[in-house]
Order: C-alpha cells, then sequence, then structure tokens
C-alpha cells in the first residue's frame, strides 16, 4: 500500500492544492480497505486543520438542503422517486442542450426512412402515397423536378444559371459586373411537398431553406434597389448583408424588411397564425392592416393572428428544429404538433377530435410515425391512431 | 476534536427525539457549514457533500429516539461523518471502475467493427447500464422528456445537481460512443422506442 502517496495527497486536499487528476488518485487509494485505518488517522487529522473557512453553504443553500431531508423524512415518503418508465419514451435525448449543435450537421439531407423499423407496420398502415417531388417553376410555366436528379443540374434561362446540386440544393450564379448582355428579370417559384424540405442559395447569396409543404417566389436577380421575396408556408431565412439592398419578405398579411439577418417565418395557409422568429440580427414587422410596425430583437417571436401582432420571447430552438430534421415540441399545442405532423408525414387529420393539450419532446423526423403516436400515447394520456384512409384521430 | 457542539444541544437532541422539527433544524443548522467543509475538503464536489449530509441527517431523523442516549453528540457526529464519507468513497470508486470497464469494451467493439449500427446500439445499452445510479437516473428521465425542476423535485436533488448529472453523463456516453449527435439522437431513439 502507498501510505506515503496517501498522506501526501491527502495533505494536498486539505491545503485545497490538488489538482483533478490526484483528487481521482486520492479517492482509489482512500477506497483501499486496508487503508481504513490511516484514514480515520487523515480525517482527525484533516479536520483539526481545517481552519475557518467561508462557510461552504449560504443560509439559503443549506435550507433547500434542510428541504429535501425533511422531505425525505416525511412519513411513508421513504421511496418518493418515482419509478423510471422502463422502455418507451417520448423525446429521444436528453440532448436539448446538445441540439444546438446540430445545426450544421445534417442540414439539408433527409435520411431515407429506416425500412426495417417500417416493415412490421406496413400491415396495419396503408402505405403512404407516392411522393411528390420538390419543383421549380420558372417564369415560362416549365417545371423541373428537383429532388429526382441524381447529378448536378444546370437549369439556365434567360441569361441566368442555377445549379441544383441533386443533394438537396439549388444555388443561383451572382450577376457579374461585366456581362455584356443585361440579363432580364424573371420569377422562379420553388415548391416543396409534404415530408420533403429544399434549400436555396439566392442570386445575392442569402440562403433560404424551405420546410416542407412550402413555396418561395423569387427574381432571378435583385435590382432596383430592393431584394423581395414571396413566401407560403415556412422558412428559415440567413440573409446577405447588404444595407443599399433591404430584404423584404412578403407572406399573406405581413411584410417583413430586413438589413441582414437570420429568422424563421411560418406563414402556412392552412393555419391562422404567421409565426417569425427572430435569431440574429434585427427585423421589422408590418402587419399591413394599418397597425404600427414592430421591430424584432433576437430571441423574440412575432405571432400575428386575428389582426393582431404580439411580440414575446421564445425559446428559438423549437422554431429551427426543422433545419436540424428534428420535431421539436415545447408546451406545444397538440393542434399544431398535428399540423407539422400532417405536412411531414402526409397524413391528414381529424382536428376537431384532438384534446386540448400541450406536448413536450424531442425526436427526429425520420421516425416512424406510429412509433411517434406510440410515444406521445405512452407519455402523455392522448390516445392518438391511424385510421384506414390515412386519418389521424384522437380518441 | 474538530466539530464544535451548538448551544443547549443536551436539550435540543431530547427535543429531537420527541419530534421536534424546529429543534432538528437547528442542529442541522449547527453542524452543516462544519461538516461540509471536511466532507468536501475530501470529495471536491458540492453536490457529493450535500449527498453525503443529506444521508447522514435522514438517518439521525430516523433514530432520533437513541439521540437522548448520546453524551457527546459531537464526537458521535464526527464518527458519523467519518464512517459515511468513507462508504460514499468506496462506491464511488466502485462506479468508477465499471465506467473503466466499460471503456475497455467501447474500445474493443470500435475495434472489431468499427461503426456497425447494431454493436452501437449495444453499446449504448452498457453506456447507459454503466453509468452511476444518480446519473443514470436523471439522463433517462431526461430522455423521457422531464425537465429539470421535475426531476430534481421527484429525486429530491437540486436542480443544479440534475444539471450537473446529466451534463456528466452524456459527457460519459459521448466519451465513448464517438457517434455524432444526431446519430446518437436517433439510435436513443430507437433504443427507448424498442
Amino acid at each position: 500500500m502507498q501510505e506515503d502517496r496517501l498522506i501526501y495527497l491527502y495533505q494536498k486536499a486539505v491545503n485545497n492544492s490538488i489538482s483533478e487528476e490526484e483528487r481521482e488518485e486520492l479517492l482509489v487509494l482512500l477506497a483501499d480497505p486496508e487503508a481504513k485505518e490511516l484514514y480515520h488517522q487523515l480525517f482527525d487529522w484533516g479536520t483539526r486543520q481545517t481552519t475557518p473557512q467561508e462557510d461552504l453553504f449560504s443560509p439559503q443553500q443549506a435550507g433547500a438542503l434542510l428541504d429535501r431531508i425533511n422531505k425525505v423524512n416525511e412519513p411513508g415518503n421513504r421511496n418518493s422517486i418515482f419509478k423510471l418508465r422502463p422502455t418507451l419514451t417520448w423525446t429521444a435525448a436528453a440532448a436539448v442542450t446538445l441540439l444546438l449543435g446540430l445545426a450544421s450537421y445534417h442540414l439539408f439531407y433527409r435520411p431515407a426512412p429506416p425500412a426495417k423499423a417500417n416493415r412490421e407496420m406496413a400491415q396495419i398502415t396503408p402505405q403512404p402515397p407516392a411522393k411528390a417531388h420538390v419543383m421549380l417553376t420558372l417564369s415560362d410555366g416549365r417545371q423541373v423536378a428537383l429532388d429526382s436528379a441524381a447529378t448536378e443540374q444546370i437549369i439556365e434561362q434567360k441569361g441566368i444559371h442555377a445549379v441544383n446540386s441533386g443533394k438537396g440544393a439549388l444555388t443561383y450564379a451572382r450577376p457579374t459586373e461585366n456581362d455584356a448582355a443585361q440579363p432580364e428579370i424573371v420569377f422562379n417559384t420553388l415548391t416543396t411537398p409534404r415530408g420533403k424540405y429544399y434549400k436555396i442559395i439566392l442570386p445575392d447569396g442569402t440562403q433560404v431553406s424551405l420546410n416542407a409543404a412550402s413555396s418561395l417566389r423569387y427574381p432571378t436577380i435583385f435590382s432596383d434597389g430592393q431584394r423581395k421575396v414571396e413566401l407560403t408556408g415556412e422558412a428559415y431565412f440567413d440573409i446577405a448583408k447588404d444595407a443599399g439592398q433591404p430584404f423584404v419578405v412578403v407572406t399573406g398579411k405581413q411584410v417583413i424588411a430586413v438589413l441582414g439577418t437570420a429568422f424563421n417565418v411560418k406563414a402556412y395557409a392552412d393555419e391562422s397564425y404567421i409565426k417569425t422568429t427572430l435569431v440574429e440580427g434585427r427585423i421589422k414587422i408590418d402587419p399591413r392592416n394599418g397597425t404600427e410596425a414592430k421591430l424584432l430583437n433576437p430571441g423574440e417571436q412575432a405571432i400575428l393572428e386575428n389582426n393582431q401582432l404580439q411580440i414575446r420571447k421564445t425559446d428559438t430552438r423549437e422554431d429551427v428544429s426543422w433545419m436540424s430534421d428534428m420535431f421539436y415540441f415545447s408546451d406545444t399545442d397538440l393542434h399544431a404538433v398535428a399540423h407539422q405532423l400532417q405536412r411531414w408525414y402526409d397524413i391528414e387529420v381529424d382536428y376537431s377530435s384532438l384534446p386540448n393539450a400541450k406536448l413536450y419532446g424531442q425526436l427526429p423526423r425520420s421516425t416512424p410515425l406510429l412509433q411517434l403516436l406510440r410515444a406521445i400515447e405512452k407519455t402523455s394520456d392522448i390516445k392518438l391512431k391511424m385510421s384506414n384512409n390515412r386519418v389521424l384521430t384522437a380518441h | 476534536m474538530g466539530l464544535k457542539s451548538i448551544d443547549n444541544e443536551e436539550e435540543i437532541l431530547t427535543q429531537i427525539a420527541g419530534g421536534s422539527q424546529q429543534a432538528f433544524a437547528r442542529l442541522f443548522h449547527g453542524y452543516v457549514n462544519q461538516a461540509g467543509r471536511i466532507v468536501y475538503t475530501i470529495v471536491g464536489s458540492r453536490e457529493q457533500t450535500e449527498e453525503i449530509l443529506q444521508d447522514i441527517f435522514v438517518k439521525l431523523w430516523k433514530d432520533r429516539e437513541k439521540l437522548t442516549s448520546i453524551k457527546q453528540f459531537n464526537a458521535y457526529f464526527f464518527i458519523l461523518l467519518r464512517n459515511h464519507t468513507l462508504n460514499y468513497l468506496t462506491s464511488l470508486v466502485a462506479e468508477r471502475k465499471k465506467q473503466e470497464q466499460y471503456a475497455l469494451f467501447a474500445q474493443k467493439q470500435e475495434d472489431k467493427a468499427p461503426g456497425y449500427p447494431d454493436n452501437r446500439l449495444d453499446m449504448l445499452d452498457k453506456a447507459i447500464d454503466a453509468l452511476p445510479m444518480q446519473q443514470k437516473t436523471v439522463f433517462l428521465l431526461r430522455a423521457q422528456g422531464y425537465r429539470n425542476p421535475e426531476i430534481a423535485h421527484r429525486m429530491n436533488l437540486s436542480t443544479d445537481s440534475v444539471k450537473k448529472y446529466n451534463q456528466l453523463a452524456i459527457k460519459f456516453i459521448y466519451r465513448y460512443m464517438k457517434v455524432r449527435e444526431t446519430i446518437f439522437l436517433s439510435l436513443l431513439a430507437i433504443r427507448l422506442f424498442k
């Protein structure tokens, strides 16, 4: 036994000069049954060495500790720890803290749904209808399916090139100064079906991620001192800075004016509100109903509903989680959850059957629908089922 | 002797034996910082110090009827503190050993069949299994969607301790899983959905 070493380390601990590694070593040495006698001596000695120092616990901390002790002491409360639910769960992870780190990886690639997990469910669930494509509509009405291209694809129109990477992104070339022929301004529209999302890089370098069942209309070149796009559905904007050319996002009922910033807009026609969440920078929201436009600061969310524009602080993760291909619900209304499921799994929902409830949880969007429903069921008192014609109903 | 008695100690002990929570609070406040400092010196962690003290005071209350027969409470408490701290250390070290064994196992698995998904699933199971009890409980509860304050309340820990245990658990699992976060998340989802 290394008595000298143990004594040396114990002294260092008492003098508060011990490193983390040394502390580990000390604990291992102390745990040795043969060291028990020495431990008694050292404990005794150490206690006498301890000079009066600042209290370890403030009165509040001590009070909190006493409360916890009293709670255990309450009669009949010996085992107050709740049982672990043995297996199933709703959230995928303790990783709320980690979610932020995910954004860069996995961004615009949606993995194929796990075939194996689906097999047993095929019998009870009708196969989803063949998935529609991500479509680009050109100014002349021509349509190009973007997500069926396995390799790079170049789309040319009126002097403007757009490159479809075949990996979930469409990039417009920045027009060069010395182009002989001034290209003509035409409008394109990118449309995503349910269950798919796509990224587009506009000619000014602005990046827009378009969530499922959404569409974005934009000019192939920005000019006249303004960059203006029109959105239905949901998108995340990372605007390229250009003070001389404000960026404007028009959705049905509101206009967002931007200088250089990142934000998420949710403006689906089948939901009664437009939700704008600012991640960084500053934006101004004009509800276009005669009332005053409002400025939004990072971490704030503007909700336009029933012609009323309200601003509140928010957990922005909930609104940008789709960028990491995750569902993230935090006190989210069940109806809002159902809308997301409808758009992602391409199902219909009997909204009138849904109870008023709030959900918490986090799961990859690649989770098969039935597993997800089962998870909700296991962790709340909400029972959800899919009928044969793919309608989600609560019962 | 390193621990100071408190004023009217004998009378306070008699009151505690009679079931007085107020007297128990006075005893607690009289000793908590003296004892806390000693334990903290050895274990070096506030959370663990709190756990040790909690166990001791719970035991004192449970055996409160015997308190009247103790002649020198400060000496008695000293022995209790000394022995309990050692017990705690011993189980701590045993848990760490378990984790180290897991690390070895994880390394072997990775060498054998790097990145093979089923392998990883197995590793995740074992990693969760290798966590110290408190960390494991916090981690699994978090994974089930419970929030920190709720877990703290149910497990009778401070919210800070819950946060810390969760961080430690995630750090441990990450270290040995060596997978990217998203894979980890999906794996966890699969594991928990089985």
